[in-house]
């Protein structure tokens, strides 16, 4: 063999070494799999807080007018109620457990077991942020025996808002009655009357 | 050398073929290269994690949740939650490739050897590598997945992988309600009105609940936690529901966790045109019912997961008639009650001709059944309850009958009955249900099919079975299955090659 092709000989098994070097280099990286970690970190805190934007504005509170709540060891019968809402939920002493009604029109009857005087009633739903404001069409209506109604109230609609104690304060001319009856004609805010404490007065 | 030249040539071809395999290397380098890209997320600082366990995602550390679960399989009545305990639960992003993820079990767990590791839905055949204390396998999808350790329900993993967040809310939105990472109480809890976007950071952990009445075009975002943890359990008064929705249209939920709820987790009554997209529901409390559709109509929950203290998929009439649901791609874990329930409320609102017709549960795994039906219609009211239908379900465990559940452990129940939890007199009827393509791997006990109509009356009438396998023998014919059939016409049972 001559020097050149000598000198060819040794370019080509370079040539050979170097590509089978290369290939086999990226055979390699072929298979790596790159691992790319981001995290998104949480700033410091010592305790749970309220976001900005959710701190509650002031609410008020709703004020029952003074003396004994006559709807109390009263007797309550509904027309119906949705899921657990059940009706004696509306007297249980508990403002923020209501009475929902099932559907359009709904009834609670308040039987106080003899005959009294008021001259006030408070329609209440929860005082919870959480409940929109909302407006109930209802009618009242005033019995002795149970059996036989005259109207106290005829159709209106009442204004609920959380944000000022979600309640309505009727005062009516003294009534005397041993049953109440409340029907509910709409609610803008439910598929049935709602009621968490309804409450007679003096 | 004789024949130079001929060496030099075959030095010549090698060397072009050297030079073609590494051109050829190269771009198939560049062009496969691997790629695995996960987005971590730190949790609040105030929230204690796991004691249990430890994940690390591509070699770095993720947090670990330590969340409770419920094993206990009797409710008492009482709200009683002695059985409650904890297991860990994580969740981040896959941005891209496949993760590799490694859970450690601590000194804390109370497993004292790692023997063996299986990740849910085990249809995805996931292997697991076990190492010491280590799991290791990858991940290569978003979804939702659970790993039980040595057989055992006990501390099982909760894994949580999203995709990555696409079209995200603007912020400066005034209708955008944006919550950052951290942990955050909001305990009158968030109103949502029409138009509003709830978005809740992956990181955040805010204990509230959410809620809308009346209104449309309504979204909650993101990948944070919604938890009830600050209040006490309901116990038949205080239910604060983490999501409520009432009388509500065109609705969208994606990606949140609700943990802990102190009632039920996840409410939608009379709303209608909704997508509930990959949230995750875990809940150990009484009355813990997952999903809970009541008179809606066209509601799609999808792949989402739910392990529940109470039933985990649920649809009822409690107001009009119900129509058009579709549960798809969900992974459960029923600890008690049903998995995937049509009832018992059928007609709480006492319609005039009450109907809950068009429902469909699709594409579901079942990783655990311990207490009542995996499938059921309990028809407790006067409805027409009609087209049901349960496709591709695989039943991964059905250790049904434990606890108080007692001889309620089908696992198809299909009953026309008065219950304690009937709101009318009279009986109702079911009509066109359909099961096809039903697996179950594996259970305790023989499992049952009841068809329990009422009387002649109120009937069943058309139930097709079609390719039910259980513990990998496949059901052709009706007696080839326990059964019990009683005012059921028009029952097929058969298989399809």
């Amino acid at each position: 063999m001559k020097l050149y092709q000598k000198i060819i000989c040794g370019v080509l098994i370079l040539a050979i070494a170097a590509g089978s070097g290369v290939g086999i280099y990226y055979m390699q990286r072929w298979n790596h799999v790159e691992e790319v970690v981001n995290r998104v970190t949480v700033p410091p805190q010592t305790t749970a807080e309220t976001p900005e934007r959710f701190v509650p504005e002031e609410m008020l509170a709703f004020v029952p007018p003074e003396g004994n709540n006559l709807a109390k060891g009263a007797k309550l019968t509904e027309s119906g109620h949705t899921d657990v809402y059940f009706g004696n939920k509306a007297i249980d002493g508990r403002d923020t457990t209501y009475w929902e009604g099932n559907g359009f029109p709904a009834t609670l009857t308040i039987d106080f077991g003899a005959e009294l005087t008021f001259t006030k009633i408070a329609l209440r739903l929860p005082p919870l942020r959480a409940w929109s404001a909302r407006t109930q069409t209802v009618t009242i209506e005033i019995s002795m025996d149970g059996e036989n109604f005259s109207p106290l109230l005829s159709e209106q609609s009442l204004p609920f808002d959380p944000m000022t104690g979600n309640a309505v304060l009727l005062t009516v001319d003294a009534a005397q009655a041993a049953v109440v009856r409340v029907t509910f004609l709409a609610n803008s805010g439910a598929g049935g009357g709602q009621v968490s404490e309804i409450m007679f007065f003096a | 050398m004789k024949h130079p030249f001929f060496l030099l040539l075959l030095l010549l071809l090698l060397a072009a073929a050297a030079t073609g395999f590494a051109i050829w290397s190269k771009q198939n380098a560049e062009a496969t290269k691997g790629v695995s890209e996960v987005t971590l997320f730190d949790a609040p600082s105030t929230i204690a994690p796991s004691k249990t366990a430890k994940l690390f995602v591509n070699g770095q550390e993720s947090f670990v949740y330590s969340v409770f679960v419920n094993p206990g399989r009797e409710n008492k009545g009482n709200y009683d939650v002695s059985t409650v305990t904890r297991s860990p639960m994580a969740y981040f992003d896959l941005v891209a490739g496949k993760a590799n993820i490694d859970i450690e079990l601590t000194e804390e767990s109370s497993f004292p050897s790692l023997d063996s590791a299986a990740v849910s839905p085990l249809a995805k055949g996931i292997a697991t590598e076990i190492e010491g204390r280590h799991i290791r396998f990858t991940i290569d999808a978003p979804g939702q997945y659970v790993v039980q350790i040595n057989g055992s329900a006990r501390e099982a993993f909760h894994l949580f992988v999203n995709a990555p967040e696409e079209n995200l809310p603007d912020k400066t939105n005034p209708n955008v309600l944006w919550i950052e990472p951290g942990e955050w109480t909001i305990p009158d809890g968030i109103q949502l009105k029409s138009g509003q976007t709830l978005y809740i950071s992956a990181g955040a952990v805010v204990h509230t609940t959410v809620s809308a009445q009346f209104g449309s075009n309504i979204k909650i975002r993101g990948r944070g936690m919604i938890d009830g943890g600050i209040w006490d359990g309901w116990k038949g008064q205080d239910a604060h529901v983490p999501v409520d929705f009432r009388y509500c249209s065109d609705i969208y939920v994606e990606g949140v966790i609700i943990n802990n709820s102190n009632a039920w987790c996840f409410n939608a009554f009379e709303t209608e045109n909704a997508l509930v997209e990959n949230v995750k529901i875990i809940s150990a409390r009484p009355n813990g019912d997952g999903f809970t559709l009541q008179s809606c109509r066209n509601f799609t929950v999808q792949n989402g997961f739910a392990r529940t203290w109470d039933d985990s998929l649920v649809v009822k009439n409690y107001g009009t008639n119900t129509d058009g649901i579709l549960f798809r791609n969900m992974l459960l874990w029923t600890d008690l009650a049903q998995s995937m329930e049509v009832g018992y409320e059928t007609n709480k609102g006492e319609q005039p001709d009450s109907k809950l017709s068009n429902v469909l549960f699709q594409d579901i795994t079942v990783v655990n059944a311990f207490h009542k039906p995996v499938m059921s219609i309990h028809n407790a009211d006067d409805a027409l309850v009609e087209h049901i239908r349960w496709e591709n379900i695989t039943v991964e465990n059905a250790d049904l009958g434990n606890g108080d559940a007692k001889d309620n452990n089908q696992l198809i129940d299909l009953t026309i009955a008065g219950s304690g939890w009937s709101t009318t007199k009279t009986r109702g009827t079911i009509r066109d249900v359909q099961f096809q393509n039903i697996t179950v791997l594996r259970g305790l006990n023989d499992p049952e099919i009841r068809l329990m109509g009422y009387d002649e009356a109120h009937n069943i009438d058309g139930v097709s079975i079609q390719n039910l396998t259980i513990y990998g023998e496949p059901i052709r014919k009706l007696e080839d299955v326990k059964t019990d059939i009683q005012f059921a016409d028009s029952v097929t049972v058969g298989w399809v090659e």
